[in-house]
């Protein structure tokens, strides 16, 4: 089951900075990522994707730079800024009280999937 | 399995036209690395849609087209279909445009900045010119509805002249003959030789004036032309109805230009014909009128220094009777000409009385105040219903007509406002560059038919009311024509009601004119009757009211002071007939006095707009300024 266009638009980029926290990532990584430990729900396209990266970069959240992987193809990869990290960090505390205010008017019931 | 593509028509295109294509298919760099990245042709059609519809700069294409290709090369090594690559993507509209969003967000806020405003100067103009072109097209092929028929009102109303040439005819001669000379004369006169227009100052030229001899000498070879036009000015009407077509040279608005130039043609009136503007018949005669009365006028005053008491007569009865001619055309313009040849021949009659009365019988002193007060009685009965038929003549001409009696302002109105602006006929006037431009534009503002007539109507009710009232009528005037000035005040108020704020005539002062030239004639009668009763009685009266009834047949109401006389000062054989004027004090006969000492001129101006200033003194109606 995928998200509404609006909720993807809120829970979108809280995902793909959470997804770089833990380091850089190229376009490919982060679409297979976010499909795969979200159980399909937060899969989006490219379509969706790129232009949701380069509003990011766009706010100085994240940052791109070409390198050359270990197969020796080059990507660009994203990695998190300062800003970023910040934002995460808000974006977070105010998802943890949403499911909180939810979870609390049983809306919520126990999460299926996990971006651990 | 994928169709293959039908064979494209080819089409013959010229080698310009095939030149042009070729650089606009020039690939770009984008184009160039999608070709490179062999994806297969579903993919790279989808990078080629989506790139080309982000309409970003080029370097933005291809770096854009680069992470793309990346991005499927990563699904093609994760063993992803072409087909599943594709549906994965996601639209490629919505794609682009969301990139280009997100990119142009990306770009330096100076560059943005540059962006923007070179699309302001860019689009605006044009957004602009577009709008510009289509109130240029409603301004210039709006048609009026020419459905009021004022020449018909007009015409039925004139009387018929009779048989044999009409009387303008002599008036025109005289005006030729007499043109040529005041041409001459103002060209070898001195720089403040006039106040006015020669034929305007001339009847009150005094002996003393630098030209008063050269004028007299033309007026004494005129004689036998002035001899005519007085015998013409004894029959009704003055030969309409009729047209005037005046071609002006541009250079007679300072009525230098030789008389040869300017003539006239007179065209009979056809009421199946579309009726020229109403301004221009109103007015078929009035200048030759003009110089006529001012021959006449003058020729009596040169009379009266000559003794001719005969001749000072003939010109006087001459001037009333012009003043009769042009009033029977009931239109304020020529109701004005009337008071003011009127008011010529009572200026005439006071000076002889002032400076030398024996000049006069005593059946003259009657003949003149029977005259007076007849003439009176017909050029001081203001009626607006040709104004304002002439009037709505010129308003239906600038609008379009909707039928429910409203219409847009249209281009007719720009050639209507620059003659009434100018005061002279539309032939006169060039189309003036400045105004084609700017008229469209205007139509946009200038509030519709239906209000400005509304705004016209106000005027003439409230003049009506003012008029009915007689001298009670002047406050009701004044204080409205300060109220119209405040409104007048307003830039917007201008704008939107330039047609009707410039057509209007200042009514208010008009009937303020009307009734001091009123009381300019009540003077002179006042003044004749005073004559008498000092030939009579021996003496001069003490009051006017001990001139009721053998001398006088009513006490003249003072316009100021309704209800009141007109006010007698009497010092041995001295006597001052004045009105308190505008103030409504008696300062016992003292007049407001300009700088240089004479007697303010109390008289309104006749303006299209303004509010005449409320000035303090007596007006002395008798003895005339010196």
């Amino acid at each position: 089951m995928k998200l509404e266009r609006e909720l993807m638009r809120g829970a979108g980029p809280t995902a793909v900075l959470k997804l770089l926290e833990r380091g850089e990532m190229y376009g490919y990584q982060l679409v297979d990522a976010l499909d795969t430990r979200s159980g399909g729900i937060l899969a989006m396209g490219q379509s969706t994707l790129y232009p949701m990266l380069y509003n990011l970069e766009a706010k100085g959240l994240i940052k791109s730079k070409r390198k050359t992987a270990e197969s020796g193809r080059e990507r660009k990869y994203y990695h998190l800024t300062g800003k970023g990290k910040k934002k995460l960090q808000s974006d977070t505390e105010q998802w943890n009280n949403l499911a909180g205010a939810l979870t609390a008017l049983g809306v919520l019931g126990p999460s299926k999937v996990s971006l651990a | 399995m994928s169709t293959p593509n039908p064979p494209r028509k080819t089409r013959h295109r010229s080698p310009i036209v095939r030149s042009f294509r070729l650089v606009l298919r020039m690939p770009s760099e984008a184009d160039e690395r999608i070709t490179a990245a062999d994806l297969p042709e579903s993919c790279a059609a989808l990078l080629r849609t989506v790139v080309k519809r982000t309409r970003l700069w080029p370097s933005e294409k291809a770096d854009v087209a680069r992470e793309l290709i990346d991005h499927m090369h990563d699904a093609i090594a994760a063993e992803q279909a072409p087909d599943q690559i594709v549906e994965h993507f996601g639209n490629a509209a919505d794609a682009a445009k969301l990139i280009r969003r997100a990119r142009k967000r990306q770009r330096h806020p100076l560059l943005r900045a540059w962006n923007a405003a070179v699309k302001v100067t860019v689009i605006s103009p044009l957004v602009l010119l577009a709008l510009y072109a289509v109130l240029w097209i409603r301004f210039n092929l709006g048609d009026p509805e020419l459905s009021s028929r004022y020449l018909a009102l007009i015409a039925e109303a004139r009387p018929d002249p009779g048989q044999g040439a009409p009387p303008y005819l002599a008036y025109e001669h005289l005006s030729i003959l007499w043109s040529d000379t005041e041409r001459h004369l103002i060209e070898n006169a001195p720089a403040d030789a006039f106040a006015n227009r020669l034929y305007r100052d001339m009847p009150s030229l005094k002996p003393d004036h630098p030209l008063y001899d050269a004028v007299a000498e033309t007026t004494r070879s005129l004689r036998d032309q002035i001899d005519a036009a007085a015998r013409e000015t004894h029959r009704p009407g003055h030969g309409t109805p009729v047209v005037t077509e005046i071609e002006f040279p541009p250079q007679s608005r300072t009525q230098s230009a030789p008389i040869a130039e300017r003539r006239a043609s007179l065209v009979v009136f056809d009421p199946d014909h579309r009726p020229p503007l109403s301004l221009g018949v109103l007015l078929p005669h009035a200048q030759w009128m003009h110089h006529t009365a001012a021959l006449l006028a003058f020729d009596a005053s040169l009379a009266a220094h000559e003794g001719d008491r005969e001749r000072f007569l003939n010109r006087i009865h001459a001037v009333f009777g012009l003043a009769a001619q042009i009033s029977t055309d009931e239109i304020l313009i020529s109701n004005l000409i009337a008071q003011h040849f009127h008011e010529l021949a009572c200026t005439q009659i006071a000076e002889v009385l002032s400076a030398d009365s024996q000049l006069l019988n005593d059946r003259d002193l009657a003949n003149l105040s029977h005259a007076v007060a007849a003439s009176s009685q017909r050029v001081h009965r203001l009626s607006l219903l040709f104004e304002q038929a002439a009037l709505e003549d010129v308003l239906q001409r600038c609008f379009t007509d909707n039928g429910r009696g409203d219409g847009r302002l249209i281009n007719e109105s720009l050639e209507i406002h620059r003659m009434l602006h100018a005061l002279t006929p539309p032939s006169i006037t060039k189309a003036e560059p400045f105004h084609e431009i700017v008229g469209p534009v205007a139509s946009l503002l200038v509030a519709g038919r239906a209000d400005q007539r509304e705004e016209m109507s106000e005027v003439f009710s409230v003049a009506s009311t003012a008029l009915q009232a007689g001298p009670a009528g002047m406050p009701i005037a004044l204080a409205w024509q300060r109220e119209f000035d405040d409104r007048y005040e307003s830039i917007l108020y201008r704008a939107r009601y330039f047609v009707s704020a410039t057509l209007t005539p200042n009514l208010m002062s008009t009937i303020g004119n009307k009734l001091k030239k009123a009381a300019t004639s009540d003077a002179t009668l006042i003044a004749l009757a005073i004559e008498s009763h000092r030939r009579g009685a021996g003496n001069s009266p003490a009051a006017i009211t001990d001139l009721v009834p053998r001398y006088l047949p009513a006490v003249p109401e003072d316009p100021f002071a309704p209800g009141t006389p007109l006010r007698l000062w009497t010092e041995g054989d001295t006597i001052i007939i004045y009105s308190v004027g505008e103030d409504g004090d008696d300062d016992g006969a003292t007049p407001l006095l300009e700088a240089d000492g004479d007697r303010a001129d109390h008289s309104f101006r006749v303006r299209w707009s303004g509010v005449p200033k409320q000035q303090s003194g007596d007006w002395i109606l008798y003895p005339p300024a010196n």
